[in-house]
């Protein structure tokens, strides 16, 4: 897979739009699976998710395929989510965004009970990584969802590696309080979290 | 029954990764109580780990919009320098200025990590000392384009209008200085504006429309953050003329006089080249790099200042900038209260290499 996006990566850098589609549409659902866990809602998700393509994009001329293309691109996907909560912390609050938005509405024709089941599970999933503070909660999406090891999560976040182990393992041990506690804020508490 | 190790969540978390030392893996696979509590926490990370699928129509845009913005920065470096072999990745002699003389002949070519890219402005400025009356000709030139700009901008625009381009000039600095990934106008832009991709160009920040954060609604809700006075008004809006047909000298001149006029905006210009914005830097008195940090927001992640190893032990902001270089965005940092200053590639945040 690696070796694939390298040659995918130099023909990218060669102009090659074609390669650089499939390497974009191979990462895409990965990317946005990290934005959506860091950033909390599928909006601000959205936004950073196009906002890490585009650096992406931006900074591919400068990738030296040091690291796998899969890290560095979870790694600017990971600063656009940062720095897109950062922007939300500085603008007014947004108005109520469904938690599910999008996905939910737009298979309402194929909704199952166990659809919903999956809805509620990930909703229920996604309010405990709310809880967690950001410098534990990037940590652990990043192991979990990116696939990083703890170096590479280390070099991501800029902290030392046995920073890295000790907030994943902070964090996962308080996701597994909260969700195991059912203590579940409610939408009221959830959106001042956020804001 | 053994007694659990201090630190058990730590030890199964670690293991559960693979990245438990050799001896922890035996504490745990000798204990049933611990490898059950491997099996729970497994249980919590295939939760974080499920599907956060996108909505198709959504992958698809996101999609598009980048590769019309790749089609847009290919064209544009076609006429320049071929994108593989940009001027990071090439082996460029990076010694830093005040280290040059001592080290050029013993030492090997240091690669382009941070150490390399360290430049001492006091340094700089000692062997610029006389250089200072040409730009003072050219600030003093500046100046009065300023105040015809200025007066020209509050006859014909009117005051809302002002503000807006302000605004959007300041909050897109901000931007620059701020952002991880900020070289591109687009940095913070509504979703329909990404959808156009509008091709980044030189110069492109300052007339890039307004991020979302900076959108008027915004904008007119937090103004005081925006913008402080009339006076950084004028500046701002000097700054902003920059792009619309001014030399790049005099707009860089420009830069640095609504600098000095008004500390807040972090945008220093645009240059041609490393040296030409490390020229002006210089021109900057020691305060007043230290007051160009208020500015920004204090937060967990500072920009590139975590990853720079030189600025990571440094408690407080070191960004005091932001500029293009020929086109691409840098960000300046200050280490602590010296005099030395690092240009980051705020892509990749990795140092530029000074040049020699």
């Amino acid at each position: 897979m690696s070796g694939d996006d390298r040659a995918l990566v130099a023909q990218a850098q060669g102009g090659d739009r074609a390669a650089l589609d499939e390497l974009l549409r191979r990462h895409y659902d990965r990317i946005y699976a990290i934005c959506r866990r860091i950033a909390g809602n599928d909006a601000d998700a959205a936004d950073a998710t196009q906002e890490a393509l585009m650096a992406i994009v931006r900074g591919l001329a400068k990738f030296d395929n040091r690291a796998a293309f899969s890290t560095w691109s979870y790694r600017v996907a990971t600063n656009a989510c940062l720095d897109e909560l950062r922007r939300r912390k500085r603008r007014p609050t947004p108005a109520l965004v469904d938690e599910h938005d999008g996905w939910a509405e737009q298979n309402t024709h194929d909704r199952t009970p166990a659809f919903d089941e999956q809805i509620a599970v990930r909703d229920e999933v996604q309010a405990a990584l709310n809880q967690l503070p950001e410098e534990f909660r990037a940590p652990v999406v990043l192991r979990d969802c990116g696939g990083l090891d703890y170096a590479e999560i280390a070099e991501t976040l800029g902290i030392p590696p046995g920073t890295v182990r000790s907030r994943i393992a902070r964090g996962r041990a308080k996701l597994a309080e909260i969700l195991h506690a059912g203590n579940q804020p409610t939408r009221g508490e959830r959106q001042n979290n956020q804001s | 029954m053994n007694p659990l190790p201090p630190n058990t969540d730590e030890l199964v978390s670690a293991y559960l990764d693979g990245q438990a030392a050799p001896h922890e893996v035996v504490i745990v696979e000798s204990s049933p109580e611990l490898m059950a509590r491997v099996e729970a926490t497994r249980s919590i990370a295939d939760l974080v780990s499920g599907p956060a699928a996108p909505p198709a129509a959504q992958k698809d845009a996101h999609i598009s919009a980048a590769l019309d913005a790749f089609d847009a920065l290919f064209a544009q470096d076609v006429d320049q320098v071929p994108l593989a072999a940009s001027p990071v990745l090439t082996a460029v002699p990076t010694s830093a200025a005040h280290h040059a003389v001592e080290h050029a002949t013993t030492s090997p070519a240091p690669d382009t990590t941070t150490t390399s890219g360290v430049t001492s402005l006091a340094t700089a400025r000692e062997k610029r000392q006389p250089r200072r009356f040409n730009t003072g000709i050219i600030a003093a030139a500046a100046a009065v384009v300023l105040l015809f700009v200025a007066v020209a901008a509050f006859g014909l625009g009117g005051g809302e209008d002002s503000f807006d381009v302000a605004s959007t000039q300041s909050e897109a600095a901000n931007t620059v200085a701020d952002a991880p990934e900020i070289e591109s106008s687009t940095d913070g832009a509504s979703e329909s504006e990404m959808m156009t991709a509008e091709p980044p160009a030189v110069g492109a920040l300052e007339a890039a429309p307004a991020p979302t954060s900076a959108s008027p609604q915004a904008a007119a809700s937090q103004p005081a953050e925006v913008i402080a006075d009339e006076e950084e008004e004028m500046a701002a809006d000097a700054a902003s003329d920059d792009g619309g047909g001014l030399d790049s000298e005099t707009g860089a001149a420009l830069a640095t006089e609504s600098l000095a006029l008004a500390p807040l905006p972090l945008f220093v210009g645009d240059f041609p080249d490393q040296e030409a914005l490390l020229r002006e830097l210089e021109q900057v008195p020691v305060d007043e790099l230290a007051k160009r940090v208020e500015p920004f927001e204090p937060g967990l992640f500072p920009s590139c200042q975590q990853d720079v190893p030189e600025l990571i032990a440094i408690e407080t902001a070191t960004l005091v900038g932001g500029a293009f270089i020929a086109g691409e965005a840098v960000e300046v940092h200050r280490i602590g209260e010296s005099d030395d200053i690092v240009l980051v590639d705020p892509t990749d945040c990795s140092v530029l290499p000074a040049t020699p």
